[in-house]
C-alpha cells in the first residue's frame, strides 16, 4: 500500500519503488523508538512516504521545471487492454499528475488508498475541512482536465465504438 | 419555505460530500452519509452524483502497480535481526483492531532471509515486531487480524 500511494505521487515506478525503500529503511531505523501514544502507527509510516514524495516533487522541480510531461505508463502494460480502458488509464494517470502536489496527496490517500478523512487530514497535518477543500479542488481539475477525454469517449459510445463505459 | 430551505441545504451537502469524496457514499464520512441517506434516491441527488460517478470511473482506472518481489526483498535487505522489544504485544494492542497484520506475500522472503523462526509460528504465541506490521502496508496481502484483545486471528484461505 505505501509502494502504491508512492507511485501515485510520484508517477514512476522506480521514484516510488525508492520512496517505499526509503520509508521502510526510516522505519528499520526508528521502529525501536517509536512510542504509540501520539500518531497512530499508519499515520506515522504514510506520513513518512508521503514528505518523502513531496520532497522529491520539490527536487524535481527545482531541478528541471520545464520537465512538465508525465511519464507514460509502460507500453508492454497496455497489450491486454482493452483500448478504452487503456484510453481512460492513460488519461486520468496524466490528469493525476498534472495536479498540485497537495491536491494529489489528499486524492492519493482518500480515493487510493481509502483512509477516512480524519487518518488523511492527520496524514497531511491539516484539519477536515482543509483536507476536503483539496478533494474537491482536485476532483474539480480532474474534471476540467480529463472533460475533452468524456468527450471524446462519450462520442466513441455514440458510434458503437465501446460496448459499455464502466 | 423552511422546509425549502432545509432541503435545498441539505442537497448543498450532498453536493460537498460528493465534490470531495465522490459518488459512492460507502466513501463519504459517516455523518454525512447518516444525514443525507434518505436523499440518495431523489431526482436531484442523482445528478450530482452521476458527475461525480464519471470522474470515479476514471479514478478507478487509474494504474495501480503492486509491489515486486525484488523490491520486497530489497527492503528486506535493509532490516537487521529482530530485537523483539519486550511488550510488544503492548504495542500490538496500541493499534486499531482490525488491522491487518501480516502480508502473505512477504512471507517467502522472510523466511529466506531467515527472519521467519519465532515470528511466524502459526499458534502466534511468539512475539510480532513493529516491523512485520508495517509490512502489512507494503504488500496488501494480509493473512491475520488483530482482534480487540489484541490476539491474532488467522484468515481461512
Amino acid at each position: 500500500m505505501i509502494y502504491a500511494a508512492c507511485y501515485r505521487m510520484l508517477g514512476s515506478k522506480p521514484a516510488a519503488e525508492d520512496a517505499a525503500q526509503e520509508t521502510f529503511l526510516r522505519l528499520w531505523r526508528n521502529a525501536a523508538k517509536w512510542k504509540p501514544q501520539g500518531a497512530k502507527f499508519q499515520t506515522w509510516l504514510y506520513r513518512v512516504a508521503m514528505n518523502y514524495c513531496l520532497d522529491q516533487l520539490r527536487k524535481k522541480k527545482r531541478e528541471a521545471p520545464e520537465e512538465a510531461a508525465p511519464e507514460t505508463a509502460d507500453p508492454a502494460d497496455r497489450q491486454d487492454q482493452t483500448v478504452f480502458a487503456a484510453e481512460r488509464r492513460f488519461a486520468i494517470d496524466a490528469a493525476l499528475e498534472k495536479l498540485p502536489e497537495r491536491q494529489r496527496l489528499a486524492i492519493t490517500l482518500c480515493h487510493y488508498q481509502e483512509l477516512s478523512n480524519i487518518e488523511a487530514a492527520e496524514i497531511m497535518e491539516i484539519s477536515v475541512d482543509a483536507l476536503e477543500s483539496l478533494l474537491a479542488r482536485g476532483r474539480r481539475a480532474l474534471k476540467e482536465s480529463l472533460a475533452p477525454m468524456r468527450e471524446h469517449l462519450l462520442g466513441k459510445m455514440d458510434d458503437g465504438g465501446y460496448a459499455q463505459i464502466n | 419555505m423552511a422546509v425549502m430551505r432545509k432541503s435545498t441545504d441539505r442537497l448543498e451537502t450532498l453536493r460537498r460530500a460528493a465534490e470531495a469524496y465522490g459518488a459512492d457514499p460507502a466513501r463519504w464520512p459517516a455523518s454525512s452519509r447518516e444525514e443525507l441517506g434518505d436523499l440518495l434516491d431523489t431526482d436531484e441527488a442523482a445528478g450530482i452524483l452521476a458527475e461525480e460517478e464519471f470522474l470515479d470511473g476514471f479514478l478507478n482506472a487509474a494504474s495501480a502497480p503492486r509491489m515486486s518481489e525484488d523490491l520486497t526483498n530489497r527492503i528486506m535487505a535493509g532490516y537487521e535481526a529482530p530485537k523483539t522489544p519486550a511488550g510488544v504485544f503492548d504495542f500490538l494492542r496500541t493499534l486499531a483492531p482490525g488491522m491487518r497484520l501480516l502480508p502473505a506475500g512477504a512471507l517467502a522472503g522472510f523466511g529466506a532471509l531467515g527472519l521467519a523462526t519465532g515470528i511466524m509460528s502459526a499458534s502466534a504465541q511468539e512475539p510480532l515486531t513493529p516491523e512485520y506490521e508495517a509490512l502489512a502496508y507494503v504488500n496488501d496481502l494480509s493473512v491475520a487480524t488483530l482482534n480487540e484483545d489484541g490476539e491474532l486471528e488467522w484468515d481461512a484461505e
